[in-house]
C-alpha cells in the first residue's frame, strides 16, 4: 500500500495535463466534499442525483464575481441512527435543505483556498445541522487535490424529548479528495473524497461524526452536462452497506470546447 | 467619495461656464481696414523687394494650393476677427461627464460615513435562510443629508432566557443621517456621517417594543483598493409587557447602550468588494429582569458585494448572529439586491447647467 499510492501518483503526473477545464471540470464538488474553485464567470449548476435505496437529492448553484458560489440543496447528506450500534442498528437520513456560501480566492497559479457555510433553510426544530469548512485545491498536471478540514453544529430531538446539541468547538475533522483525468480520457475524470459528517443519536454520548468515503466516475458526455456514478460507504456500515448513487449535472453557460 | 468631489467640481465649473457663455450677447463682427492694393511686380505693400528667384511672397504656388502643412481650417482667424460663435454651441453640447461610482451608506450592516449624492434615490432588499426579508430605501439630499425607511427582520425576541429568539418582523424603522464627504475639510479626512434611525412601535404577543440608535461613522479610503469603517453607536430600547410601565434600556447604564463597531471592504477583483461588518442589534427577553429586559448583540457578517450594472449591486455572505457565542446553528446566508436611481440627480445636474 506504501508503494502504490505514490506509483498512482506519479503515474497520474506523468499522464500529462487535462484537455478540458470547463465549468463541469471545476465543480462545486468532487462527489460529496466541496472544492475551492469558482467559475471564471457567473454561472449556473444544476445537479440532480438518486440511489439505489432510494434516496435523491437536487442542488442549484449560483457562482458569481469570480468569488462567490451560493446554493441551494436537499439531500440526505445527514443521517440520524436508533439504535446505533449492534445488529439492530439502522441508520436513516434526515432529509434538511439547506443553504451554502463558499468564499474562494486563487492566490496562487492553478490553486485556491475557499471558506463557506452550510445551514439549513428555516428552522427545523426536529433536526438540524450546520457546517463550517476551509479547503484548498490544487492543480498538478491532471489530477486536482483538495484538502481542508470542517465542523459541524447539530441540535436535535433525543430520546427522551430532550434537544440534544453539539457545538462547532465539539470536533474538526479533516476533509480530503482527488480527481484525476487522465489524458487518454479528457472527459472522464476519477474522483475519490473522504470527509466526516454527524450522525445524530438518541442520546448525546452516540451523537457524533462519522467518516464517510466515495468514490466514482465523472464522464463529460456534452459541454454543458456530465453524469457521475459512485459509492458511498460510511463508519460502522459493512461492505454491503454501501450505496451506490447517480448524478446528473447540468451547467449554464455551457463549457466552450 | 474621493473621486467625487474633484468630479463634481469640474463638472459644476463647466456647468457654469457653458451658463456664462449662454448668457453672453452675441459678439458683433468688427470690420477689418482695407488692405491695399498689391503692385503688379509683386512688391509688398511695406516696400520690401520680392524674392529673387521668382518665388512669390506668400508661397503660394500658381495653381493656389497653400504648401503650408498647416490645413486652412486650422489657421488662426485674422486679428480683430470675433471669437468663433460655434463655440458657445459646443461647450451646450458637451457629453454628460460620466457619473463617478457611489460610496453606499452601509456595509453589510454597519452605517459607513459616506452620504448618498443629491438625488439619488437607493434601495436594497434581501432574504436570508431563516425566512426573514429586509427592505431599505434612502433619499440623498444636498450631498449633505440623506433620509430613508427601513424594514428588519433582525430584531429578535424570547419570552424567557433559556427559550429560542423568535424573530420580530416587520420591524420598520425611519432613518436620517447628515455628514461630510472625505476629504472635504482637509486632506484625509475620513467621510463623517451622524445618523439617527428610530422604530415605529411593534406589537405582538401583548408586547410593545421600540429601538432607537445614534451612530457617528467614520470611512476611510486605506490605498486604492481598501475601505475601513468605523462607527460608534448609541442604543435605546423601549419594552411594555400588557399594563406594566416601559423597561427602557437607557435606565441600565451608559455602559449597556454604547458600542463599538465596522468593518472592512477590499476590491478583490475589478467588479466586486470583499466585506466583514461587526455591527450591533438589540434583543428582547421579555420575561427577564428589567436590567435583561434588552442586550445588545454582536453579529458578524461577512459576504461579496458585485457590481452587476452601474445601478445594481448583488450581495451575499453569512451573518452570524450573536458571534459572542460562536453559534454557527444560528448562521444564516442571505442574499441582497441593490438597486441606485440617479435620474433625479441628472435632472437636477442638467438644469444647474443651464
Amino acid at each position: 500500500m506504501r508503494r502504490t499510492v505514490p506509483l498512482l501518483i506519479v503515474a497520474a503526473l506523468a499522464s500529462g495535463a487535462a484537455a478540458d477545464d470547463g465549468p463541469l471540470a471545476r465543480g462545486p464538488t468532487v462527489l460529496t466534499i466541496p472544492t475551492a474553485w469558482t467559475q471564471p464567470r457567473t454561472s449556473l449548476t444544476a445537479a440532480l442525483d438518486g440511489d439505489h435505496r432510494g434516496g435523491s437529492g437536487a442542488r442549484i448553484t449560483l457562482g458569481y464575481a469570480r468569488l462567490v458560489e451560493i446554493d441551494l440543496r436537499g439531500d440526505g447528506e445527514l443521517t440520524e441512527c436508533d439504535p446505533c450500534a449492534g445488529v439492530d442498528r439502522a441508520v436513516a437520513p434526515v432529509r434538511q435543505p439547506t443553504a451554502g456560501w463558499k468564499l474562494a480566492l486563487s492566490p496562487w497559479r492553478d490553486g485556491a483556498v475557499a471558506a463557506g457555510v452550510r445551514v439549513p433553510l428555516g428552522f427545523r426544530e426536529r433536526a438540524r445541522a450546520s457546517e463550517a469548512f476551509v479547503v484548498v485545491s490544487q492543480r498538478l498536471g491532471p489530477v486536482r487535490l483538495h484538502a481542508g478540514a470542517s465542523t459541524w453544529a447539530s441540535a436535535h430531538r433525543g430520546a427522551d424529548g430532550a434537544t440534544i446539541t453539539r457545538a462547532p468547538q465539539a470536533g474538526v475533522r479533516p476533509l480530503v479528495g482527488l480527481e484525476w483525468t487522465p489524458e487518454i480520457y479528457p472527459r472522464t475524470t476519477i474522483l475519490a473524497d473522504l470527509q466526516w459528517l454527524p450522525q445524530l443519536g438518541p442520546t448525546a454520548a452516540e451523537t457524533a461524526p462519522r467518516w464517510a468515503f466515495a468514490w466514482g466516475v465523472r464522464y463529460r458526455a456534452l459541454a454543458w452536462s456530465a453524469v457521475e456514478l459512485g459509492v458511498r460507504h460510511r463508519q460502522d456500515d459493512e461492505l454491503g452497506g454501501a450505496t451506490v448513487m447517480v448524478r446528473l449535472s447540468a451547467a449554464w453557460p455551457r463549457a466552450a470546447r | 467619495m474621493s473621486m467625487n468631489v474633484p468630479k463634481l467640481l469640474i463638472a459644476g465649473a463647466v456647468a457654469l461656464t457653458a451658463g456664462v457663455a449662454t448668457a453672453q450677447p452675441m459678439p458683433v463682427p468688427i470690420p477689418l481696414p482695407t488692405p491695399p492694393p498689391t503692385p503688379p511686380d509683386g512688391t509688398p505693400p511695406d516696400g520690401a523687394p520680392p524674392p529673387t528667384d521668382g518665388t512669390p511672397a506668400d508661397a503660394t504656388p500658381a495653381d493656389g494650393t497653400p504648401t503650408d502643412a498647416t490645413p486652412p481650417g486650422d489657421a488662426p482667424p485674422p486679428l480683430g476677427s470675433p471669437p468663433p460663435i460655434e463655440s458657445v454651441t459646443e461647450v451646450e453640447a458637451l457629453p454628460e461627464p460620466p457619473r463617478p461610482p457611489i460610496d453606499l451608506p452601509e456595509l453589510l450592516l454597519a452605517p459607513s460615513g459616506a452620504m448618498l449624492p443629491a438625488g439619488v434615490i437607493y434601495s436594497r432588499s434581501g432574504v436570508d435562510t431563516s425566512g426573514g426579508l429586509s427592505s431599505d430605501m434612502r433619499f440623498g439630499l444636498g450631498d449633505v443629508a440623506e433620509f430613508g425607511v427601513a424594514v428588519t427582520d433582525l430584531i429578535r425576541g424570547r419570552e424567557a432566557s433559556d427559550q429560542t429568539p423568535r424573530r420580530m418582523a416587520p420591524f420598520y424603522t425611519a432613518t436620517f443621517r447628515m455628514g461630510l464627504a472625505e476629504h472635504r475639510l482637509f486632506r484625509h479626512q475620513p467621510a463623517l456621517a451622524l445618523g439617527f434611525r428610530k422604530s415605529f412601535e411593534f406589537e405582538a404577543d401583548n408586547h410593545r417594543s421600540r429601538i432607537a440608535e445614534l451612530h457617528l461613522a467614520a470611512s476611510g479610503h486605506v490605498g486604492t483598493r481598501t475601505t475601513v469603517h468605523l462607527n460608534g453607536s448609541f442604543w435605546d430600547a423601549s419594552v411594555e409587557t400588557g399594563d406594566e410601565g416601559a423597561v427602557l434600556l437607557h435606565d441600565q447604564g451608559l455602559s449597556r447602550q454604547f458600542r463599538i463597531g465596522g468593518g472592512v471592504a477590499v476590491r478583490a477583483v475589478e467588479d466586486a468588494d470583499i466585506l466583514i461588518d461587526y455591527a450591533w442589534i438589540p434583543e428582547f427577553c421579555f420575561t427577564c429582569t428589567d436590567a435583561n429586559r434588552t442586550r445588545l448583540r454582536p453579529i458578524l457578517s461577512w459576504g461579496v458585494r458585485y457590481d452587476l450594472a452601474p445601478w445594481a449591486q448583488l450581495q451575499s455572505g453569512v451573518r452570524v448572529p450573536d458571534i459572542g457565542d460562536a453559534n454557527l446553528l444560528d448562521a444564516q446566508i442571505f442574499g441582497q439586491l441593490t438597486l441606485i436611481n440617479r435620474s433625479i440627480e441628472r435632472v437636477v445636474d442638467r438644469r444647474r447647467r443651464r
